[in-house]
């Protein structure tokens, strides 16, 4: 389980998260639906360990981040300026990163690119924008991560792209993962999601139970 | 990327010739004089003669940064999140740099050794200066991890070079106090300017502050690295 607790960050003299308290549990889709600037993107960094907050805690099963783990084991996340090594392919790409924990094989590989559709030898600097993203969500479900936080997951996509990502997000829960979605696009949300929360400057302030 | 490496490492390896090339066959530099440094008397043309002498400096820290600053951005992010300790991280990259530094100072020792007939000899002094070149080198790529966490790197890379090359010019023209030496630190690169030519026991002093700063700069850099934010 995924805890916020009282969570708040401050930039600049600015609250982008204010008091943020939500416990996330795994086999559900969550999401974060809100405007530009409204903070969605900046719980997923928290829970990713990318921030640090001013004050409260994100417990992940137990572990306090930035006490007793700095990230969190085992994520998978989308992130707005996360780019892949534009000198590879998709598969040395995704070979290069599970290197670094050793807990994905080849065929895990070949497998989360095949189920994001992306079946081509050339090197991610020809890639489209469409395949860069389809790239950056193989490389957040290769290793069979437990939490996946996507930050607008259909950008870019084409309307079979869409799809895919809707399937993927769907078969990614039955495995058992929890998955974290930052949209503006409501409609999206309603596909993918169990629950939607609302944010606005900062503030969690709503929940839908979609499914 | 690689192709950047590849192309920094030769410009290092053309810029360790280059200053065989402008040092030998002159009285001005005693033998591996990369770590030992310019004679004394050298004064005129001292500018110049510090170019020579920091030039492949330039390109060290050149190659070593941005090892902290790629961490934070763009790919870095993807490689970071696979990590659970930021203080493990930090002292990998560390790690990292000392390995790195031994080669460097290795290999710059290797390409001087049929050189060093055509430079003026030392009786004694020379495996202290090469430590203490190995320990100061350190020092300064350490210097510019800490920096890669406030500004860029490549105006870090700036700020080290300039600062380093005012240090040896100030340390060699005038009579410094040892402990101004020490806020002058990268002059101590140099075997003539940090008395291990002289080999006398400011060498030790001097030994021991450059270990402790570098123990302190690690334990500045884990605490800030580990406060800072990734966006």
């Amino acid at each position: 389980m995924v805890e916020i607790k009282n969570l708040c960050k401050k930039l600049s003299n600015r609250l982008v998260l204010d008091n943020v308290n939500y416990n996330f549990e795994y086999g559900k889709v969550y999401g974060l639906c809100g405007p530009n600037g409204s903070g969605k993107t900046m719980l997923l960094r928290a829970i990713a360990g990318l921030i640090v907050p001013t004050k409260g805690q994100v417990v992940i099963d137990g572990k306090v981040l930035h006490k007793d783990v700095s990230f969190p084991p085992n994520t998978g996340i989308v992130i707005e300026n996360m780019t892949l090594l534009p000198q590879f392919n998709a598969f040395d790409n995704l070979k290069l990163l599970g290197d670094l924990r050793k807990i994905a094989t080849d065929d895990d590989i070949r497998e989360a690119l095949k189920r994001v559709g992306l079946n081509t030898d050339l090197k991610v600097r020809k890639f489209s924008l469409g395949m860069k993203q389809r790239l950056n969500i193989a490389q957040a479900i290769f290793e069979k991560q437990n939490i996946i936080l996507l930050d607008e997951p259909t950008n870019a996509l084409d309307e079979d792209g869409v799809q895919l990502i809707y399937d993927l997000i769907k078969e990614e829960r039955n495995r058992g993962a929890l998955i974290i979605v930052a949209t503006h696009h409501e409609e999206d949300l309603r596909e993918m999601c169990d629950t939607i929360l609302n944010v606005s400057e900062g503030r969690f302030y709503e929940k839908q139970t979609v499914h | 990327m690689r192709r950047n490496k590849i192309l920094l490492i030769f410009f290092f390896v053309l810029s360790v010739f280059f200053q065989i090339s402008n040092f030998a066959n002159r009285d001005k530099l005693y033998e591996f004089g990369f770590a030992v440094g310019l004679t004394e008397e050298v004064k005129s043309g001292l500018d110049i003669m510090l170019i020579y002498l920091l030039v492949p400096l330039t390109f060290i820290v050149f190659m070593m940064s941005g090892s902290i600053h790629n961490l934070t951005h763009g790919y870095g992010k993807l490689q970071i999140i696979r990590h659970y300790s930021k203080t493990k991280l930090f002292l990998k990259c560390i790690g990292k740099g000392v390995f790195e530094t031994a080669l460097i100072t290795i290999f710059q020792a290797t390409v001087y050794i049929p050189f060093n007939s055509t430079m003026l000899s030392l009786k004694c002094g020379i495996v202290q200066s090469l430590i203490m070149y190995f320990l100061v080198l350190n020092l300064i790529t350490t210097l510019q991890c800490i920096l890669e966490l406030y500004i860029n790197p490549h105006i870090a890379n700036i700020v080290l070079f300039i600062y380093s090359y005012i240090s040896c010019y100030i340390v060699q023209i005038f009579s410094v106090a040892p402990f101004l030496r020490i806020l002058l630190f990268p002059s101590l690169l140099f075997g003539t300017l940090n008395s291990s030519v002289a080999f006398n026991n400011t060498y030790y002093l001097y030994i021991i502050f450059v270990l402790l700063i570098n123990i302190l700069l690690i334990l500045i850099g884990i605490y800030k690295f580990k406060k800072t934010d990734i966006f």
